[in-house]
């Protein structure tokens, strides 16, 4: 039986793949999916079963395009859909991945008992099916291929439901939808607002090629242009008309030419704007020079010097030299580069906003937006501050202080006394008593009692194992004692797992990783107050069960060397299933006697799984 | 830490100690002891400034000395010695109790950086910040204040004169910051406040020019008595700032300027005459009596003091020719009119000041005598005017400072006047220069007034030519070598590029392109494998500019910036500390950057490129001075006869000190590590590269000579690779004579 798990509007791109398209509805389930057209007249419906597909391919460009392939490689025959939102058609191919995944890893691909991939579960109200939710679900299975794994194996296979499986992981989900993207991207450090012009090599005419990417870092880089195509654009002239201006000032500026430049900007001033110096950037400065690091503030240094006031001090005494021609101050490429630089550490003030794609005049209004709301979310105080702290980090020598302790976080005990008399307990019960609590006295005495005994009686009454097995055994043990003591501390980092095969340790890991999750579902149903607490514990403890017997089997089959370290493995596995299912069968019999108690006896339930034996 | 030295207990803030630092503390109290002025030389990065405020507070501590006067050459490294002053205060107060502990420190600097006032602070240049304050404070527009309340004054300044002796700063530690929240707290002006403390401090820190500069140190350190100890911390350059403080330069602005300055005076003379005459016979009455300067000026009525050194100021009467107001202005107007025609020469001419005190006289009648008084007639004229707005009449004040320079001095200065600057001769910019040749003369009444002068540095190599440059004669003078753990630093010599041709910055090669492109190859190879911060140090703006256009339109500066941010030093201060500010966070963000900077410039004096901030310098080219200029040639040919000292040897050693200052700013601590790349080839030359300090030498093994950019590039990685161990301070802990623990690196012990 087929639930249809999605459905969307997607155009088919016909047999050819390449169209004409045609508008129709996608319809996927778990098994196979179907189109079908909008007009009757298009073309026949699909259904399609997803067994026949070998591979899909998607479109990274404009068109948001899906091609289902029954070959290996894109160009083999197959269905192409054209969707009109690439998230419609990104959610299909996550989709269809999934399928198509399981059915390379599995081999077979559903097992009639298959249910849908997120299974809603009827009668719960939070269970509603959530397309949001499933989808970050969906998403968050897609990176973790270890909970994959686990969500195939309990969720499908029956064992919990999908509300279960995913209550204890709320915080997975809730991390995943506050992260939103992992890491800010900066800005590149490339100077992009640089833009060089291109010769055609035959005619006069150069070219300048503008990106929205471009022109917003020439927007953040030059707010004086910035500000002219607020003004301008477009009450006062278009937009190519302010670019073609822009480049022409820019193309003067590269070729050296000053003087022209200043007599074009002398003649239009509109122009103007860009070959002046920029008083946003100076009114800006003014503004952060009065945050800056005091360890480096040298313009209070310049307020300092009277011995340069002007008139005094050596003019031109050959080590300092001035640049400033009749007191006009040029612009330079090493003040593009600062500035360039300046901005690139501030980062992309337009974050989040689709920069590319969007035209230049949304990106100018969101710059002129962003940069205001930056403006305003200064706090003196706290900059303040941090000017302070930086200052005390300057001049800290720390080489020269003690050893600092490291940074801990202290451990809390609620209640101390409850915490060691449970770490005390099983070191009482395991052994004898324990070796430390004996007075050395004592135990020398007890030891020349024995000595005396062997001494006096000889070793007729002791049970003798064979010289031969004795050597052998050993010559293990020293031999492993010596293989300890030699790779102990220089392998530190080797795991026992990483000595088994690959197949072995997957394994393992993967039920490990099962019985934790079936343990803590299980002993999350204790008590057992109601009916389908019961059935889940039932069922819970079947699967364990099942699991036990799998690792059993396992351990039997390893072959020698293998087999001890993975019984070592799984022993603490098998402790706490032991632990459980002995909890589940006591518990049993308790109702069951309880039961017995109220109704007539004989009316038991058949005991639930064979006693199983630790190996 | 506490320990003793030779009975001396000293508080040291840090649970350890350098042995070097241990024993610059030895030498430092030995000449202290002696009452005698001391030259020490100790490397950067072993803490110089925290030894020295250590041992100097712990040694007032126990015994009667005066304040100790802290001189920086800049504001921020005031700032860093208050900030370590604070920490080593802290510090005594938990080993000894607050009472005794109890110190006052603070820091001063101009009216720019610690006035409060809203809308003077607001004035963009210091002088204006100055000439504002003096609007609101002069003591006659407070005067009239008093009867016409429409008359702004300073609030500020109101509140703190009304408090009178009552206004003080409670003992601590106080940096421009906390003196300007103090008074802003209190309602007091906190430029007065802190100059009024002085007399009460146990520590001032200031700048150079506040001892060394006679205009500013006869106004602030006048009262200072000789029991101080002063300190002249990074004194490598102190030779250059004496001699700045004592020189004087004249362009055609000047003249225009003082030109306007005197038609303002006589039209305010007329305007007095008709309205009151009183005011200025009164002046001439009190000129007759040899007073040039009231005693007792009120305290804001102060600008600038008398260019020449205290000794030197004629306490007389004020000749005749100039005593009457309109005869000094027309006697200023003809030193103008002839300072004009000098100006008007096309030939480079050079003169001492005698002859041109001779043709002077001969060609507008002037004599040395009224000369002399230029200054001080100036004063008394434009406090006789009320004149408030000084920052308009620098330039008249400008030529009276030269007047009074000339007419003191005859000895140890040159007059140059320069028709164009030689490296742009098609510019005319002809200024007349009254150049300081010898540095001992603005330096002397310092050595003479004080009992300890303490000239320090990480770099005063050769140590002997400190002494006769400014000649004195220290108790004490030494070198102390740095111990290391392990090898933190890494200097380099490289000759050549990747294509095995000669790179030098040396004039006949500089512009070459192939020399250009590998120094650029170079950087590119060096951002892409060094991690956070590099510098590049150049020998001049011109030729930073020029090799940066043409490093962007090879690409190589594209292809730099592909790896790491590049900032760039620029003549605008605020552009820099800007530039400066982000490149710090751009290498505490992890992105990296490349500064570049200019040898003898503002940041290669006074900024630190420690730990992740600078990992590797690199120095293009040697930065000689211009050799042709004039003035270097006058004051080489004075140190030649006076000295004896060559001109080839004054020249190298002033290039390899500025060069050693420049990487010298890698290191701080001894945990900290960095690269030095000398990338010209003659700093291959033995006679180069034994006047590098005798740290760098040490560590400049022989493999490191003479490297190619791919060799140097492989040092470099291994180096890199080296560092970036974890590094354990290998050291003994002894116990000392007082059973504290006393720390001590391999090498050296210090002996009890």
């Amino acid at each position: 039986m087929d639930v249809p798990v999605l459905k969307v509007n997607a155009k088919y791109m016909g047999p050819s793949k390449k169209g004409p398209a045609m508008a129709g509805v996608l319809t996927m389930s778990d098994t196979r999916f179907k189109w079908t057209p909008n007009y009757a007249s298009g073309s026949a419906p699909l259904n399609i079963e997803f067994s026949v597909i070998k591979a899909h391919f998607f479109s990274k460009g404009k068109k948001a395009l899906l091609n289902l392939s029954k070959g290996s490689d894109a160009k083999a025959e197959g269905y192409v859909f054209e969707y009109d939102d690439v998230r419609d058609r990104d959610m299909c191919r996550d989709h269809v991945a999934k399928i198509l995944g399981k059915q390379s890893n599995g081999g077979a691909p559903a097992a009639p008992a298959m249910k849908p991939l997120i299974a809603p579960v009827a009668g719960s109200q939070s269970d509603q099916f959530d397309r949001a939710e499933m989808e970050r679900r969906l998403k968050l299975l897609q990176t973790d291929s270890e909970l994959q794994k686990l969500h195939s194996e309990l969720v499908i296979g029956g064992v919990l439901s999908e509300t279960e499986f995913w209550a204890a992981r709320k915080h997975m989900l809730e991390e995943d939808v506050t992260r939103g993207p992992k890491q800010r991207t900066g800005l590149k450090t490339a100077m992009l607002a640089d833009v060089r012009p291109l010769t055609d090599g035959r005619t006069n005419k150069v070219t300048f090629n503008l990106t929205p990417e471009i022109i917003h870092q020439i927007f953040t880089e030059k707010p004086a242009v910035h500000r002219a195509f607020l003004q301008n654009v477009p009450t006062k002239m278009s937009e190519v008309e302010f670019w073609t201006k822009y480049c022409r000032a820019e193309y003067l500026y590269r070729t050296k030419n000053q003087a022209a430049a200043a007599a074009e900007a002398a003649d239009d001033e509109d122009l103007a704007v860009f070959t002046r110096e920029d008083d946003i950037i100076q009114n800006e400065a003014r503004k952060k020079i009065k945050r800056v690091d005091p360890t480096l503030d040298m313009a209070a240094d310049m307020a300092d010097d009277y011995t340069h006031l002007p008139g005094h001090g050596t003019y031109r005494d050959g080590s300092k030299e001035e640049t400033e021609y009749n007191g006009v101050k040029l612009r330079s490429i090493m003040n593009d580069i600062n500035r360039h630089a300046a901005v690139v550490l501030e980062g992309r003030p337009l974050d989040g906003l689709p920069v590319a794609g969007a035209d230049t005049a949304t990106v100018a209004q969101a710059l002129a937006i962003a940069q205001q709301a930056q403006a305003d979310s200064e706090n003196i105080d706290e900059l303040e501050q941090k000017r302070l702290e930086r200052l005390r980090d300057m001049t800290l020598n720390d080489d020269l202080q003690g050893p600092q302790e490291a940074p801990h976080v202290p451990l809390t005990i609620q209640d101390p006394r409850k915490y060691f008399d449970s770490q005390a307990a099983p070191a009482g019960e395991s052994g004898p008593a324990a070796p430390t609590s004996m007075d050395p006295g004592e135990a020398l005495d007890s030891f020349h009692e024995q000595l005396v005994s062997w001494k006096r009686n000889g070793l007729q009454n002791c049970l003798l194992v064979s010289p031969s097995l004795a050597l052998k055994i050993m010559t293990d043990l020293t031999r492993e004692v010596a293989a300890s003591k030699f790779t102990l501390g220089r392998t530190a980092e080797k795991n026992v797992l990483d000595s088994l095969p690959k197949a072995i340790k997957d394994e393992l890991s993967q039920q490990s990783a099962a019985v934790h999750e079936l343990l803590r579902h299980f002993w999350a149903c204790y008590p057992l107050t109601s009916k389908f607490l019961l059935e889940k514990a039932t069922r819970l403890k079947q699967a364990m069960s099942k699991i036990y017997t799998h690792l059993g089997k396992m351990k039997e089959s390893a072959s020698g060397d293998l087999r001890h370290q993975i019984s070592q493995l799984v022993q603490p596995i098998f402790h706490a299933l032991d632990a459980a299912i002995t909890h589940f069968e006591e518990d049993e019999k308790r109702r069951a006697s309880k039961s017995a108690q109220k109704q007539a006896p004989g009316q038991q339930n058949g005991s639930y799984g064979a006693k199983l034996v630790a190996a | 830490m506490k320990f003793k030295i030779e009975g001396l207990t000293v508080y040291f803030p840090y649970e350890y100690i350098y042995p070097e630092q241990y024993q610059y503390m030895l030498e430092l109290k030995r000449a202290l002891d002696a009452k005698g002025h001391c030259l020490l030389e100790m490397p950067t990065g072993t803490g110089k400034t925290i030894t020295l405020l250590s041992l100097i507070t712990s040694y007032q501590l126990a015994n009667p000395v005066g304040k100790l006067i802290y001189c920086t050459r800049t504001v921020h490294e005031m700032e860093k010695v208050l900030d370590e002053l604070r920490r080593l205060h802290a510090f005594q107060e938990k080993e000894i109790g607050k009472e005794a502990a109890k110190i006052l420190a603070l820091g001063l600097s101009s009216r720019k950086n610690l006035c409060i006032h809203p809308v003077v602070s607001g004035e963009g240049s210091r002088e204006s910040v100055d000439a504002g304050c003096r609007k609101l404070t002069a003591s006659w527009v407070r005067l009239a204040a008093v009867d016409n309340p429409n008359i702004e004054t300073c609030d500020f300044f109101e509140n703190y004169e009304k408090k009178g002796a009552d206004a003080l700063l409670p003992p601590g530690v106080y940096t421009l910051h906390e003196l300007r929240n103090f008074g802003r707290e209190k309602g007091w002006c906190p430029y007065f406040l802190a100059r009024h403390m002085i007399q009460f401090a146990n520590i001032v820190v200031y700048n150079y020019q506040y001892m060394l500069d006679p205009k500013v140190a006869g106004i602030i350190s006048r009262e200072l008595e000789k029991e101080c100890i002063v300190v002249f911390d990074e004194a490598h350059n102190i030779d250059n700032v004496c001699i700045e403080a004592l020189s004087v330069n004249i362009r055609q602005q000047t003249l225009e300027g003082a030109t306007r300055n005197l038609n303002k005076i006589s039209q305010v003379i007329d305007k007095f005459k008709s309205t009151d005459a009183n005011r200025l016979r009164q002046e001439y009455n009190r000129l007759v009596e040899g007073l040039a300067q009231r005693g007792d000026l009120p305290l804001a009525d102060h600008w600038l003091a008398n260019p020449v050194l205290p000794d030197d100021i004629l306490k007389e009467a004020v000749p005749g020719n100039i005593r009457r107001a309109e005869h000094f202005v027309a006697f200023l107007k003809r030193l103008v009119q002839y300072i004009k025609g000098r100006l008007l020469t096309d030939v480079v001419e050079s003169e001492g000041p005698v002859s041109f005190l001779t043709s002077l006289g001969r060609e507008c009648s002037i004599d040395q005598k009224a000369l002399r008084f230029c200054y001080d007639r100036l004063t008394s004229l434009l406090e006789t005017l009320e004149i408030t707005d000084t920052d308009e009449f620098l330039h008249i004040q400008a030529v009276c400072d030269f007047g009074t320079l000339i007419g003191t001095y005859q000895r140890g200065f040159a007059i140059i006047i320069e028709p164009y600057d030689d490296r742009m001769p098609n510019i005319p910019d002809p200024v007349l220069q009254l150049s300081c040749l010898d540095a001992s003369l603005a330096i002397k009444p310092v050595f003479e007034r004080f009992q300890s002068v303490v000239i320090t540095s990480g770099t005063l190599s050769p140590l002997d030519l400190y002494p006769r440059l400014l000649s004195f004669n220290p108790v004490i003078f030494k070198s102390f070598t740095m111990t290391l753990t392990r090898d933190c630093l890494c200097p380099m010599i490289l000759t050549r590029g990747s294509d095995q041709l000669p790179v030098s910055t040396k004039f006949d090669m500089r512009s070459d392109p192939g020399v250009v492109r590998n120094y650029g190859r170079l950087l590119l190879e060096m951002v892409a494998a060094v991690p956070d911060g590099v510098v590049c140090f150049f020998v001049s703006y011109s030729y930073m500019d020029g090799i940066i256009n043409s490093w962007n339109e090879m690409g190589i500066l594209q292809e730099v910036m592909q790896h790491k941010l590049v900032f760039i030093e620029t003549q605008d201060v605020v552009e820099t500390t800007l530039a400066l500010d982000n490149y710090r966070r751009a290498c505490d963000c992890g992105r990296g950057a490349v500064f570049f900077s200019v040898a003898r410039g503002k940041v290669a004096e006074g900024i630190d490129f420690d730990k992740h901030y600078g990992r590797l310098v690199i120095m293009y080219g040697i930065p000689f001075q211009y050799t042709l200029s004039k003035i270097l040639r006058a004051r080489l040919e004075y140190l030649r006869e006076t000295f004896q000292i060559k001109e080839g040897d004054f020249l190298t050693f002033d290039a390899v000190r500025q060069a050693a200052q420049c990487v010298g700013r890698v290191i701080r601590s001894k945990a900290d590590y960095g690269m030095m790349i000398f990338a010209d080839k003659r700093y291959n030359r033995h006679d180069k590269r034994s006047k590098l300090p005798g740290w760098i030498q040490t560590h400049l093994r022989d493999a490191h000579l003479n490297l190619s950019t791919d060799m140097s590039l492989h040092i470099a990685r291994e180096f890199l690779r080296k560092m970036a161990q974890p590094h354990e301070l290998l050291g003994l802990v002894i116990a000392t004579a007082c059973g504290r623990y006393h720390f001590c690196t391999e090498g050296s012990l210090p002996r009890f």
